[in-house]
């Protein structure tokens, strides 16, 4: 899983890239939160941007797009005001709908930013342009490694379990469930026992190092900020 | 149950913030602590940090024919206690926003509060006060109560940014609605995932005796 999103993150295209880019979603975000204009300028240049990076875009955005609408329809049927269609009992009114069309462009335009950071952005680079320090530093980047051993490990145990049929049905696909966490739990603590060495054998003395990031493209950056300011001022 | 990205208005996602960073960097203080102590503290943390992703990442069958996942907070909180608990899942709540876009940043304080420090903190206090009884319904209640006290603590987040109409009693009136539907999936996915989290540390107290549990 998250290795392929890693061989996507690095041949994508990137219209804007460094740390810059990074800075540019980071700011982008809570401006999106504020305004409707500036929803409406991000949703349309986050996404040309996102597409553009990459195709994988729509297949990221698929789950949390879904999430977004369900959490949607709920608020849709939650608060009150003048009815103005109701199904049994629930109600739609005209507050809810308001709302709930707002909250839907809102979280739009923020996913659509967020999923350029996500297709274009590897960990350690976007650790490397927020400048974390120390032993955080140290802890996401083994933490980010661990992860990807884990999750490479856990797909093997699963598709073996899976060719056992293991998952036909909820009881047996929970009692799979709960034996693959343990032997991955057990996993887990023999990669910190190899971690351990190898960090040994490289002479590693706390440093872990990240290459540096270049800027692409800058000005484009910092007008398509000011484009969104824009929106805030209208 | 994570609230996505630009879910929240920008003055609720800044009061999370201010509520979770106190607990978030006393975890820190205390993972800190524990390195200085012991280098080898850190592969460890490293680990536990790959471990609580990939668990809350794991698909559960659930009722509605979606998949749900369990958020794993409920095991971690009985293996490493909840001020670690609270700095390992909010750095694995940013890294799902970062490589899943799943959760969000600006979401990040609202989802840190109830799925790494209320549930577990909740979960924690089950734990103990039955340990004494019995292992197997302490595990289970801590998993539970972990799951049911983050779908609620999510509720109330929600119903305080979306009230039913202005005022207390606005908001009480949501939540009890938020409740109501949430309850439909949430409630079978706890069991699941408690007896799941009973399994799982059974077979590690049986297996790995040297893992010590909170």
């Amino acid at each position: 899983m998250s290795e392929s999103l890693e061989s996507v993150q690095v041949r994508s295209r990137k219209l804007i890239d460094g740390p810059i880019k990074v800075w540019l979603v980071i700011v982008a975000l809570p401006l999106i939160l504020i305004d409707l204009h500036v929803q409406l300028i991000a949703l349309i240049l986050f996404s040309a941007l996102s597409l553009h990076a990459s195709k994988y875009f729509l297949k990221l955005i698929t789950v949390p797009l879904s999430f977004i609408i369900l959490g949607v329809v709920v608020i849709m049927f939650t608060i009150d005001g003048k009815e103005i269609a109701s199904f049994y009992f629930l109600k739609i009114t005209d507050k809810s709908l308001e709302t709930a069309i707002n909250t839907l462009l809102r979280s739009f335009s923020a996913i659509s930013a967020l999923s350029y950071l996500v297709l274009t952005t590897t960990l350690p680079e976007f650790l490397s342009a927020i400048r974390i320090k120390g032993f955080l530093k140290e802890i996401m980047l083994l933490g980010y490694r661990a992860i990807q051993v884990l999750i490479e490990e856990f797909e093997t145990l699963r598709i073996s379990a899976d060719a056992r049929l293991g998952f036909s049905g909820i009881k047996k696909a929970t009692k799979t469930t709960s034996m693959l966490s343990y032997i991955l739990f057990l996993r887990a603590f023999e990669k910190v026992e190899k971690f351990e060495r190898a960090k040994e054998a490289r002479c590693y003395s706390g440093n872990f190092p990240i290459l540096k990031f270049e800027n692409k493209n800058s000005v484009f950056a910092i007008s398509l900020l000011a484009l969104l300011a824009l929106g805030l001022l209208v | 149950m994570h609230i996505m990205e630009g879910f929240l208005k920008p003055e609720w996602c800044a009061f999370w913030f201010a509520l979770a960073t106190p607990v978030v960097i006393y975890g820190a203080w205390r993972v800190k602590r524990e390195i200085e102590k012991d280098p080898k503290a850190k592969s460890l943390l490293a680990v536990s940090l790959g471990f609580i992703f990939v668990l809350s990442a794991l698909k559960l069958p659930s009722v509605t024919g979606s998949c749900s996942h369990p958020t794993g907070t409920g095991v971690a909180v009985i293996l490493f206690g909840p001020s670690v608990t609270a700095f390992l899942s909010s750095i694995a709540l940013l890294y799902q926003a970062l490589l899943l876009a799943h959760g969000g940043i600006t979401t990040l304080g609202a989802n840190t509060f109830s799925m790494g420090i209320v549930g577990p903190f909740f979960g924690f206090l089950a734990y103990k006060a039955l340990k004494k009884f019995s292992l197997p319904v302490a595990f289970f209640s801590a998993a539970a109560v972990a799951d049911l006290t983050t779908y609620v603590i999510t509720s109330l987040q929600l119903a305080l940014a979306f009230p039913a109409f202005p005022g207390i009693e606005g908001v009480w009136i949501s939540a009890i609605r938020f409740l109501g539907i949430f309850a439909i999936t949430q409630l079978p996915i706890a069991v699941v995932e408690a007896f799941l989290a009973v399994a799982l540390l059974r077979n590690i107290k049986a297996y790995s005796p040297e893992v010590s549990t909170a």
